[in-house]
């Protein structure tokens, strides 16, 4: 006889509320002083509000116009960071030491152009720059907020540095940020140099120095370690709804023109 | 409304202006279930505190994104659900949770005998270990629906999804529980749960 279970769901719910009681939880520790002092210490190396983040953009835009190149201090870096407004992109300052040793790159499942654009919600752009071609491989994977991200990977080659230890020359990956508040956020440590540049009408930086880690921001503001990526220079930018970074070993002079080039069907 | 000196939104508000006093109300209200969402998802004492506490910080840094007039449990509970289940992936933690149970209480109202009492005991430690064994995300939405016992919505945002999305997630949970599951616990209702109520 086939004794297929019927289904029950109210009462394996109540089991499972049940349940929730009875496991057991350790009592809630008394945090409210530890986070106070943990905030006190950071606070002033971070914008809080959005008022003083708008005196600091004004300070910031000035510098950037005026200066063209310019190495940012610390606060003003901050402030940058804050405010460059892309959608998404955020960069903090005093985190731990990044993974040097991360040369595997996991970054999602492998696929094809055309596979990665039916799964993707949005258009995937590929750089149209002379002498790139199609990219080696491309990977599609979930970001944590449920959206995905798409890398382009193309390997090392004559006209392509390896970056970072890796086999790869050139890593481009972009993912939706449009549909709420979200971030990558890179934190940097000494030695890391941001400058603000452009691609197109859309503010960018260029990220370069040591190795720095990434991360996925939600929507939520829940940060998502995300240790995968070369660990290069990096560009940032947004197009549309969607954001992108291109990691290499090329340079500035290469990657902005590839970034410029960058089209979606 | 209005029995406590200023609700959520007040303090949300001040918070983000940078009233730490403020944020200590908001943190001193919302660190139980904080940490008893972070203690359900890593297992671990220590990573549940760890957790917590990273969450508060970056709550804090994070409130200019809020929406005001949003509920600010489920938004925080998804910063903190990211921080320990990221926490346990930094940490390589592959194995199952370690989760208990309590022990069971020989005697109570509402427990018939010491039989019955192991029986229900160990029905639960077999259904722990069924949730244990679910996918990151099905684990999240039993927790969140069932363990915290958020709403539907709530529990949606904490899991970034849209309402529906939950719906057949849980159903789709509940199913893989009921199949791993010995088919008189979930089958059943009188075979476990006879209590009167």
């Amino acid at each position: 006889m086939n004794k297929r279970p019927r289904p029950h769901p109210s009462h394996l719910e109540r089991e499972l509320t049940d349940l929730g009681t009875a496991i057991r939880v350790p009592p809630a520790p008394d945090l409210v002083a530890g986070i106070r002092t943990r905030i006190e210490s950071q606070t002033g190396r971070r914008r809080l509000t959005p008022a003083p983040r708008l005196a600091f953009v004004a300070a910031a835009l000035l510098i950037a116009v005026l200066g063209g190149v310019v190495l940012f201090s610390t606060s003003a870096r901050e402030a940058v960071a804050g405010w460059l407004g892309i959608r998404g992109i955020d960069i903090v300052e005093d985190a731990p030491t990044p993974n040097h040793a991360n040369t595997r790159l996991s970054l999602g499942r492998r696929s094809s152009l055309s596979g990665a654009r039916k799964l993707a919600s949005f258009d995937i752009a590929v750089p149209a720059a002379p002498g790139l071609g199609r990219p080696d491989e491309v990977y599609v994977a979930e970001t944590a907020y449920g959206g995905r991200s798409v890398s382009l990977v193309y390997r090392a080659g004559p006209s392509l540095p390896a970056a970072a230890g890796t086999r790869v020359g050139l890593l481009i990956t972009q993912f939706e940020a449009g549909v709420e508040d979200d971030l990558i956020q890179k934190v940097k440590t000494a030695g890391v140099e941001v400058e603000p540049v452009r691609i197109g009408a859309s503010p960018a930086y260029w990220i370069s120095g040591n190795p720095h880690y990434v991360f996925l921001l939600d929507p939520g503001g829940g940060v998502i370690e995300d240790r995968t990526r070369l660990a290069g220079d990096t560009l940032l930018w947004e197009s549309g709804r969607v954001s992108l970074r291109l990691e290499s070993g090329l340079g500035k002079g290469r990657a902005l023109p590839i970034a410029r080039s960058m089209r979606a069907p | 409304m209005g029995d406590r000196p200023l609700d959520d939104a007040e303090l949300i508000e001040r918070a983000t202006e940078g009233d730490l006093h403020a944020y200590e109300g908001l943190v001193g209200s919302y660190q139980g279930i904080a940490h008893r969402t972070a203690f359900l998802l890593t297992g671990s004492s220590a990573d549940a505190e760890d957790a917590t506490q990273e969450a508060f910080v970056k709550a804090f840094y994070a409130l200019p994104r809020f929406r005001p007039g949003a509920p600010f449990r489920p938004w925080l509970l998804k910063i903190v659900a990211n921080e320990a289940i990221s926490r346990r992936r930094a940490a390589g933690c592959t194995e199952r949770l370690n989760l208990r149970l309590t022990e069971v209480r020989p005697s109570g109202d509402a427990v018939p005998s010491p039989e019955a009492a192991a029986l229900k005991d160990e029905d639960r430690r077999e259904l722990l270990a069924a949730v244990g064994r679910l996918g990151e995300r099905d684990r999240l939405a039993i927790t969140c629906r069932f363990w915290l016992e958020l709403s539907e919505a709530e529990t949606a945002e904490v899991l970034g999804c849209a309402p529906g999305t939950v719906k057949s997630r849980l159903s789709r949970a509940l199913s893989r529980l009921r199949a791993a599951m010995p088919a008189g616990l979930v089958d059943s209702p009188t075979a476990t749960g006879g209590d009167p109520g």
